[in-house]
């Protein structure tokens, strides 16, 4: 038998110290993104009315986050948005069988300011966080305020998750003269709460699965006052659950898989299934580093119960034509990356979306929702450390 | 390839990282890893008020200090030094600077190192992965003898991470190869000759691992033909007075460091010991004669 050296009793104490105690960022970093949201037209031959031309929606994004004292690190960012384009207002079902679509008239121009604080203080095993948000449009206006923490236990190879927010909205719609539904909204409020538990558990050196459930409750005015006909009920209550795993491979310089599923319920009948699957690569090219994700997203969901294609439905009666609230599918194409050197980092994103009735997995029904839309964003950005 | 020389002063001693590889990748691997070595001074310097270490020592015999992983592993890899040097090596002996001013050229009275001497006990000191506590108040500890080997590794492990496969760290003679030279022709690495410590008594290739030297040179002070050096022993308050210098090659600095400090402390017995150990050495004694399976 070999007998223990202190050589060796030194190098396995020595290999025991860990390298990576968790420490704040001590890093600066200022990024910045540019998005562009590009809907497709509306399907001119079921337009009845209105304009064709969907949104078109620009987003610069500007972020800086920064290490304060030894333990806390702040991330802000600040973000402008300019919309362009006009939306469905109602969709309804004619004579033949067939759905018509009304759209809005005149192009809607529109900004959007978001202003967002996040501090973070990290402790020994885990973290605490907070979050203040602020967002204001002609129309809109959201404040909504977060906390959020992670405790890492088991030699950090599991750690609990939580987080939880609330936010109150006042909703003001242009010209509320013009329409009764537009005129009824002003001034109306709108809350919610949101409640997220999760367990992140490393299961080898090569993999990590997520689960966590999430609690949403929203209530006030739900409706969506642009919309004819559209009457929605004061409250909603969403449950997720979901799971992440992530797999890493050593595929040329480095690989992971990341699949998540997600299972979204609602008391207003809505139930759906969320299938995300990513393949991250890495190459290393002498100094560089470029990290190319294509990624495929499937989706599917059932109506509300109160989505009806009727024309003049009774005016006491929860109703609503929107597209987003029926029976359809859909799926995402695209892909994220990543080229790094020094202390650069550039991103260029892109993605397709399409949606339509018989993508849907459950529930299909024969009724046509032209409103689906399909659209592409596309990102670009810079991220500097400092 | 060119060799990338970066300099810098930590630790009370002049640093240097020889690198090779593309300019942008070296540079910033230099930034992270002096970052790092910074960050290392910052939380065990026993001269910053801000640091870890000072807060441990001023709460001796008050209550006990939290602690990170990282400070919990160097306790625990304290605690095996303790042990193999038969507690000759002791975290919490640096109270002896008290008494040993070797600038002033004075030995000390029995009755100063006396009244130390109880204040010397690792075995004494409470701790586990969260806390530590001192329990009577004058304690303290530090890691000075071994906090510069530690960052050395950790600033190569840092290259290393990014993507840096040639180069050497050298923390005041701490030295940590992050990868053999390009052409494997291996770092050349001098090791000082005790009587003369300008000049080199031998040249050694480094293609892996780690050097680390111990010497009675370091700090030290002669009075009528005795040399009385900075390394004490924890048990008497004494220094050592055996060897003039160990050096050792061992893969991680840190293990190398503490095996020539633990052979300094174990005198007569410690080549025997090291003899023990596998690993490749030159000792030389005061006397001038060396002892070597270089």
């Amino acid at each position: 038998m070999k007998k223990i050296t202190a050589l060796s009793a030194l190098s396995a104490a020595a290999l025991a110290i860990p390298s990576y105690a968790e420490v704040a960022p001590e890093d600066k970093e200022l990024s910045y993104r540019y998005s562009s949201y590009q809907e497709e037209d509306a399907p001119r031959e079921r337009t009845f009315q209105g304009s064709l031309e969907r949104y078109q929606i620009d987003v610069h994004q500007l972020g800086y986050r920064t290490p304060i004292g030894d333990s806390w690190y702040l991330a802000s960012e600040l973000q402008y948005e300019s919309m362009s384009g006009a939306s469905p207002t109602q969709t309804y079902k004619n004579d033949e069988g067939e759905s018509v679509l009304l759209m809005s008239g005149a192009s809607i121009e529109e900004q959007r300011i978001d202003v967002k604080v996040a501090p973070k203080k990290y402790f020994k095993d885990g973290t605490a966080g907070g979050l203040l948000a602020y967002s204001t449009e002609n129309d809109y206006e959201s404040i909504a305020v977060g906390l959020d923490g992670t405790l890492e236990i088991f030699d950090k190879h599991t750690t609990l998750i939580g987080s939880m927010s609330f936010s109150d909205d006042t909703i003001s719609p242009t010209d509320p003269d013009l329409d009764e539904a537009r005129s009824a909204a002003d001034g109306k409020k709108k809350s919610s709460f949101s409640i997220y538990e999760g367990v992140s558990q490393v299961i080898n050196k090569y993999s990590v699965l997520q689960v966590g459930v999430g609690y949403t409750s929203l209530s006030g005015y739900l409706s969506d006052p642009y919309k004819f006909e559209d009457l929605r009920p004061g409250s909603r209550e969403q449950l997720t659950l979901s799971a992440n795993h992530k797999q890493f491979f050593s595929v040329l310089d480095g690989a992971a898989l990341l699949s998540n599923y997600r299972y979204y319920n609602d008391d207003w009948g809505i139930e759906s299934h969320t299938l995300d699957v990513k393949w991250s690569q890495q190459f290393d090219i002498s100094h560089y580093r470029l990290i190319v994700s294509p990624l495929m997203r499937y989706y599917t969901q059932t109506q509300a119960d109160f989505y009806s294609l009727e024309q003049s439905p009774p005016d006491d009666q929860f109703n609503s034509s929107d597209s987003r609230l029926s029976t359809y599918g859909a799926v995402t194409f695209g892909f994220t990356s990543e080229f790094k050197f020094s202390q650069w980092s550039l991103h260029f994103d892109w993605q397709q979306y399409y949606s339509r009735e018989d993508l849907a997995l459950f529930d299909a029904s024969d009724d046509e929702a032209p409103a689906l839309v399909n659209f592409s964003t596309f990102t670009a950005g810079v991220d500097y450390q400092f | 390839m060119q060799i990338h020389h970066h300099q810098f002063t930590a630790m009370a001693s002049p640093c240097k990282f020889l690198l090779q590889g593309e300019p942008s990748l070296v540079l910033n691997a230099c930034q992270q890893a002096e970052k790092e070595v910074q960050r290392i001074e910052q939380k065990f310097s026993r001269y910053r008020d801000d640091s870890l270490l000072q807060t441990i020592n001023s709460n001796a015999g008050i209550r006990a200090v939290e602690i990170d992983a990282e400070t919990a592993g160097l306790l625990n890899y304290a605690q095996f030094c303790h042990q193999e040097s038969d507690g000759l090596f002791d975290i919490s002996s640096g109270i002896l600077r008290q008494a040993w001013d070797f600038k002033a050229k004075k030995i000390p009275p029995q009755k100063t190192i006396n009244k130390l001497l109880p204040l010397i006990s690792w075995p004494s000191i409470k701790w586990n992965e969260d806390s530590i506590f001192l329990p009577d108040k004058g304690m303290e500890i530090d890691f000075g003898g071994f906090g510069k080997e530690y960052a050395a590794d950790r600033a190569a492990e840092i290259c290393q991470q990014l993507g840096i496969k040639h180069g050497l760290v050298d923390l005041g003679g701490d030295i940590r190869v992050i990868g053999d030279k390009e052409d494997q022709s291996g770092w050349a690495i001098g090791i000082r000759n005790p009587q003369d410590p300008n000049n080199a008594i031998s040249t050694i290739k480094l293609h892996q691992g780690a050097l680390a030297t111990s010497g009675n040179y370091e700090r030290f002070m002669k009075i009528k033909d005795k040399h009385y050096c900075h390394i004490l022993k924890a048990s008497t308050g004494w220094p050592v007075n055996h060897w003039a210098s160990i050096s050792i090659l061992a893969p991680q600095c840190l293990v190398a460091g503490s095996l020539a400090t633990l052979t300094m402390l174990a005198e007569k017995k410690g080549l025997a010991w090291l003899e023990e150990q596998e690993v490749s050495f030159l000792a030389i004694d005061i006397h001038g004669k060396q002892y070597s399976n270089l």
